[in-house]
């Protein structure tokens, strides 16, 4: 029998596990990893894991979808938003629509119809004086009265501001609130409950402004200055024989904060 | 979760999350691998690291396991690749050739510092003997009779750690079982 084939005969008994090479292995000492490793090893693995629980397959195969709804969720949302704040910060009177689309606490009133209402609120109160005399603080009201038919009434966004002498020598003063007025109108404001649509035309913007009691109420209602939300309207009223008065009316959550009058310099109509 | 638990269940489960398999997994292999790298390496503090080294990589590749052979064999094979890392790293000889083929590269490896003459000489005692003989075996040959006995892999298996053909593995085990008889027969 030769060599090889003795040492195949004796792998195969030692394959077979019942060879004394192995039993004499198998009786060596049976080292171990000291116990200081086995922490280590093992709290590895709870971190493993508590990094993998961060960033758990179900979130991260659920957060592409899930971030997509909320982006569409977001948009819908916004675009919803458009049209409304469209409305309200359009400049009113700018565009021929805006006449025949403002309501009157609704919808549908043409601007005949607002033009023809205003008419008898003023031929009734003489509505235009009054305002002046309110918003003028009791100075001399600068316009006169004329005829509806002869009137012109602009709506612009922020017309120049004339200057404290220039509103003096015209007796009307400004400023009778005393809060100073905002800077420019902020469109990020809350505008629940505004605008009163109705407030675009002329008229009621008269009748506002006749409401003195009403203004006086608001003039004396506390505001606090971080919740104020400052929307502010201008208004052009020009008689044909009066200089221009340009109104400024300032909102505040949908309701008239105060009304300043000023004589429009650029616009101003023949001197009294 | 039963303590029969297969070794590849309990690594999916280890996968999924639960740390009690990786416990579990870590309990029953821990022996056997540490004294792979031990009985190689005869260096306590090189065998833990070795033996460190595996686990964490475990630990890191966990979710990219599959069931494709025995648990025994893909953490072997992981021991097996660090080893061979381990040795070029700190092989004394420059020229070692480190191609793909590992089983050339293992065989023309030298000894670690662990197995040098006066090292050997050490191992006086009879329950040292066989540590002795094993430690001055090539370190395929080493490779392939502690796989055996320490994991329990058969030739296949050995073959697949290692990397070689079965003929290899069958070869190395043969010539490390014959010098381990031999040594103890002339011992005893």
């Amino acid at each position: 029998m030769s060599k090889d084939d003795q040492d195949d005969r004796e792998l195969e008994a030692y394959l077979k596990g019942d060879s004394a090479l192995s039993k004499t292995y198998q009786a060596l000492a049976r080292e171990e990893p000291s116990p200081r490793l086995d922490r280590v090893i093992l709290a590895k693995s709870r971190r493993a894991l508590r990094r993998r629980g961060a960033h758990h397959p179900f979130a991260s195969h659920w957060m592409v979808p899930v971030s997509l709804a909320a982006i569409l969720l977001i948009g819908i949302g916004l675009v919803s938003l458009i049209p409304y704040e469209s409305d309200v910060f359009a400049p009113k009177g700018l565009s021929p629509e805006s006449d025949t689309a403002l309501p009157e606490g609704g919808a549908g009133r043409s601007a005949d119809e607002v033009k023809s209402n205003a008419e008898a609120e003023v031929g009734s109160e003489g509505g235009l004086d009054v305002l002046r005399e309110e918003v003028g603080a009791g100075g001399q009201a600068p316009a006169r009265r004329a005829a509806p038919a002869e009137r012109k009434v602009e709506t612009r966004q922020r017309p120049p501001v004339e200057n404290e002498t220039a509103q003096k020598r015209r007796g009307i003063e400004t400023g009778i609130m005393k809060e100073p007025a905002p800077a420019a109108m902020d469109e990020s404001v809350d505008y629940d409950g505004y605008p009163d649509q109705s407030l675009d035309d002329k008229m009621r913007l008269i009748r506002i402004g006749m409401s003195q009691s009403e203004v006086r109420r608001l003039l004396g209602e506390p505001v606090k200055q971080e919740k104020m939300t400052w929307i502010y309207r201008e208004e052009r009223v020009e008689d044909a024989d009066a200089p221009v008065t340009l109104y400024r009316i300032y909102f505040e959550h949908g309701k008239v904060h105060r009304v300043e009058g000023t004589p429009a310099p650029d616009r101003a109509g023949p001197k009294p | 979760m039963h303590s029969n638990t297969g070794d590849e269940q309990l690594m999916l489960r280890y996968r999924q999350g639960e740390h009690r398999a990786f416990e579990i997994l870590y309990t029953r292999h821990k022996g056997a691998l540490y004294r792979y790298f031990l009985r190689h390496c005869g260096s306590a503090a090189a065998a833990e690291e070795l033996f460190q080294d595996v686990w964490v990589n475990l630990i890191r590749s966990r979710e990219r396991y599959q069931v494709r052979a025995k648990f025994t064999t893909y953490l072997y094979r992981m021991a097996h690749n660090r080893l061979i890392d381990h040795y070029r790293r700190h092989s004394r000889n420059p020229v070692i050739a480190l191609g793909n083929d590992n089983d050339f590269v293992i065989e023309e490896l030298p000894a670690p510092d662990c197995e040098g003459p006066e090292q050997r000489l050490s191992y006086n005692e009879a329950t040292d003997t066989l540590k002795a003989l094993i430690a001055a075996l090539p370190p395929a040959q080493r490779e392939a009779f502690l796989l055996k006995e320490e994991s329990g892999l058969s030739l296949d298996e050995i073959a697949e750690v290692t990397d070689v053909s079965r003929e290899a593995a069958k070869s190395r085990l043969r010539y490390a079982v014959a010098r381990l008889r031999k040594g103890l027969t002339e011992a005893g």
